[in-house]
């Protein structure tokens, strides 16, 4: 999305998507079709890319959830598509999407994906014993998991190009879906900018997943790489679509927000057309509830219009990205991206301490002082944070921060 | 101008956000008792890392890193909100190698919220299958993991394909850690209210939040039982005063029982509650005791969910 987008066109985007998705959704889902019990509301659905698997557009990110039956509550209200990692609570959260898939006999018609972490058994990619590692901890969550096979296997947490590339693990992969272990082979990156097209290049990956939220919306290069990836046959999920979620919002997000930002954060995600599906991570009931909604409708609804269209929201969202260019704008040498943190610490995570800990670890002279005496901040963002008015509120809550 | 009233509201909500807590997870709120994350809370933790040669032959191959709640999934990826919900404070890792054998091992020191939380995230992980040893306050070896927690802190330690060598070495790495943390802690004592028989061992565990997938559930406890080939499972949830509780027990009635049909009115123990039939988990009874909730889920049959509670409640007391 084009950080230039005027309001009216970024709320007016979503009638498009919804089009494309309704045509879509008028293949008759096969894994729906299967269900017994789930609900008779339309739901959304997209084709997940090469894999020609349609799934509803919102699944179950269940990486940080123990209470089996939120398994059984997705299935029932229309979810597909359960996702998990060996790496999750040391192998437990697969343990009980095993027996959880198990106990309700509905194996065949879910779509189920587990990722494996090598750093997590001590193992780099490069690592000689890359595809050994690779091949044991995939065997174990098939254990764990108590099937012979998953759906799709991803790599997990791949942050760059040389790491994809690395021959054991893709050995491992290949060996996977050869001996029937895999149906499909993923990646899953928090560099979607520069793994994504790597992994098209390889040619060797079905699906992509990938962090993609609202705080991200000026990431061109992302939001590029996943149209390209999509193009290019990959299917695309979208994980941290909730920025955090109510109980703890990003960051760059203020640090209460409306019930209803969850639905706008992730109609938002899903708005994007070259993404096929989405996994938040649930925790709680009312939450598969909260997120079901979104897979029968895209239409924003007047509080959610509101909430992403709030300009303030937006301008918080513009989170200083630590690059430092600004640094040599300001004529007196102020340590600019310290006092972004120290002001995200102070307004977003309400942590006055933190704050305060950050500013006094800066020299005065790299800190606020100068400030005080310019009459307005001469640093610009490459990023559009607004940094003249972060620094005047940091200055004007000086007494609040005992400074 | 507007921006200009906006500033001191925002920053003046964010001190009274800090200081005004619903008092319903003031338990998992209260401040750390271990200092805030900062650069003397990273001297303390780096120093809790096996030095050089502290074990023998191990030194560190790879640079310690730290790592706070922020930037925690770059370490650990998704796994980090898992460690958040626990009240994560700082982190230290960093990888060793044992002179001539060629073992690698990474050691990972988590410093929670308090002793209840590193009791909580190790509970969680914890897999009952693996061969608990003597480190720390507890511990487990297995797979490619020993992992043990000891006060605030959890430990991790972690090598590829041990073998039995290699295993007794990483208890000493756990060790070398475990003689550092001063503080002990101790399991939560309400895990002494759930009654012994058939109890699984290593079960138990602490749950911060969204108990049983339920948001108005926090501070839970938990433990696994087995009667023949039945497990079941108990859960105690503290909330912070009886009406909250009274309140909860009727949203979960009203979660429970979606037509209203599948439950009934118990009126004991305690204040009593009410049993029936879950979709998921079989036979279902739930009463409140003061500020307590404890729920009996998959019992063989209603009886022995009731004998449950009624045990739990009287120690309670």
């Amino acid at each position: 999305m084009n950080e230039k987008t005027s309001r009216r066109e970024f709320l007016a985007t979503p009638l498009r998507c919804v089009t494309a998705a309704g045509l879509l959704g008028a293949i008759v889902p096969s894994l729906l079709a299967q269900s017994r019990g789930s609900r008779s509301a339309k739901i959304l659905t997209r084709t997940l890319g090469k894999t020609r698997i349609s799934l509803p557009i919102v699944g179950l990110g269940f990486m940080n959830a123990d209470a089996p039956d939120l398994i059984q509550h997705a299935y029932e209200i229309g979810m597909r598509h359960v996702d998990t990692a060996a790496f999750y609570q040391n192998g437990r959260n697969e343990e009980i999407v095993g027996a959880t898939i198990k106990k309700m006999g509905v194996r065949d018609s879910v779509v189920i994906g587990t990722k494996v972490y090598l750093r997590g058994v001590g193992v780099s990619a490069r690592d000689p014993q890359a595809r050994t590692a690779f091949r044991q901890v995939a065997e174990a969550s098939l254990k764990r998991l108590q099937m012979d096979h998953v759906d799709i296997l991803s790599y997990h947490s791949v942050d760059s190009a040389e790491d994809l590339r690395a021959e054991g693990p893709l050995q491992a992969l290949a060996e996977f879906k050869k001996e029937g272990k895999t149906r499909f082979i993923g990646v899953s990156t928090h560099q979607g900018a520069v793994v994504l097209p790597e992994a098209v290049r390889l040619g060797l990956f079905d699906v992509g997943l990938v962090p993609i939220n609202y705080t991200m919306a000026s990431n061109k290069a992302l939001l590029d790489a996943i149209d390209q990836a999509a193009k290019a046959g990959m299917g695309i999920v979208a994980m941290k679509t909730q920025a955090g979620g109510l109980s703890r919002p990003d960051r760059a997000l203020p640090k209460v927000l409306p019930p209803h930002s969850q639905t706008a954060l992730l109609k938002w995600v899903l708005q994007h057309e070259s993404i096929a599906t989405a996994i938040p991570g649930v925790t709680a009931h009312d939450q598969l509830d909260q997120n079901i909604t979104v897979a029968s409708s895209l239409e924003y609804t007047a509080d959610e219009k509101e909430f992403l269209g709030d300009r303030a929201l937006l301008a918080q969202a513009q989170f200083c990205q630590q690059c430092g260019q600004c640094r040599p704008d300001c004529p007196h040498g102020v340590d600019i991206p310290t006092l972004m943190r120290s002001h995200m610490y102070a307004v977003q995570y309400a942590n006055l301490d933190l704050a305060r800990s950050t500013l006094a670890c800066l020299e005065t002279s790299k800190g606020m002082t100068p400030c005080a005496s310019c009459p307005s901040c001469k640093a610009v963002c490459r990023n559009d944070v607004n940094i003249a008015a972060k620094i005047t509120q940091l200055v004007s809550s000086r007494r609040l921060l005992a400074l | 101008m507007k921006r200009l009233v906006l500033i001191p509201l925002i920053l003046a909500a964010a001190v009274f956000d800090a200081c005004g807590r619903d008092q319903t997870t003031a338990r998992n709120e209260t401040p750390a008792a271990v200092p805030q994350a900062g650069a003397a809370a990273s001297r303390r933790l780096f120093a809790m890392l096996p030095a050089a040669n502290q074990v023998q032959g191990w030194t560190v191959s790879r640079a310690p890193q730290s790592y706070t709640a922020d930037n925690l999934w770059e370490a650990i990826d998704g796994a980090a909100d898992g460690f958040v919900a626990y009240g994560v404070q700082e982190v230290v890792t960093a990888n060793y190698k044992q002179a001539g054998t060629g073992n690698e091992a990474a050691v990972e020191i988590y410093q929670m919220k308090d002793a209840l939380n590193a009791y909580g995230k190790y509970s969680e992980e914890r897999n009952t299958d693996y061969r608990f040893i003597d480190v720390g306050n507890e511990a487990y070896s297995g797979g490619t993991s020993l992992n043990f927690w000891k006060g605030a802190y959890y430990v991790k330690i972690t090598s590829f394909q041990p073998n039995d060598a290699l295993a007794q070495e990483m208890v000493k790495l756990a060790r070398s850690v475990a003689a550092k943390v001063s503080e002990t802690g101790t399991e939560p004592p309400e895990l002494s209210y759930f009654p012994k028989p058939n109890q699984i061992p290593h079960t138990s565990r602490y749950l911060p939040k969204d108990v049983l997938g339920q948001t108005y559930f926090t501070n839970g406890f938990e433990a696994r039982y087995k009667a023949g080939t039945k497990e079941s499972r108990l859960v105690l949830i503290v909330l912070d005063t009886p009406a909250r509780a009274q309140e909860a027990i009727a949203r979960y009635r009203q979660s429970v029982s979606k037509d209203g049909k599948n439950t009934r009115d118990v009126p004991t123990p305690g204040e009593g509650g009410f049993a029936g039939k879950d979709r998921f988990y079989g036979t279902l009874a739930a009463v409140r005791h003061g500020k307590h909730i404890v729920v009996a889920l998959g019992t063989v049959d209603e009886e022995t969910a009731r004998k449950q509670l009624a045990q739990i409640a009287d120690n309670i007391k």
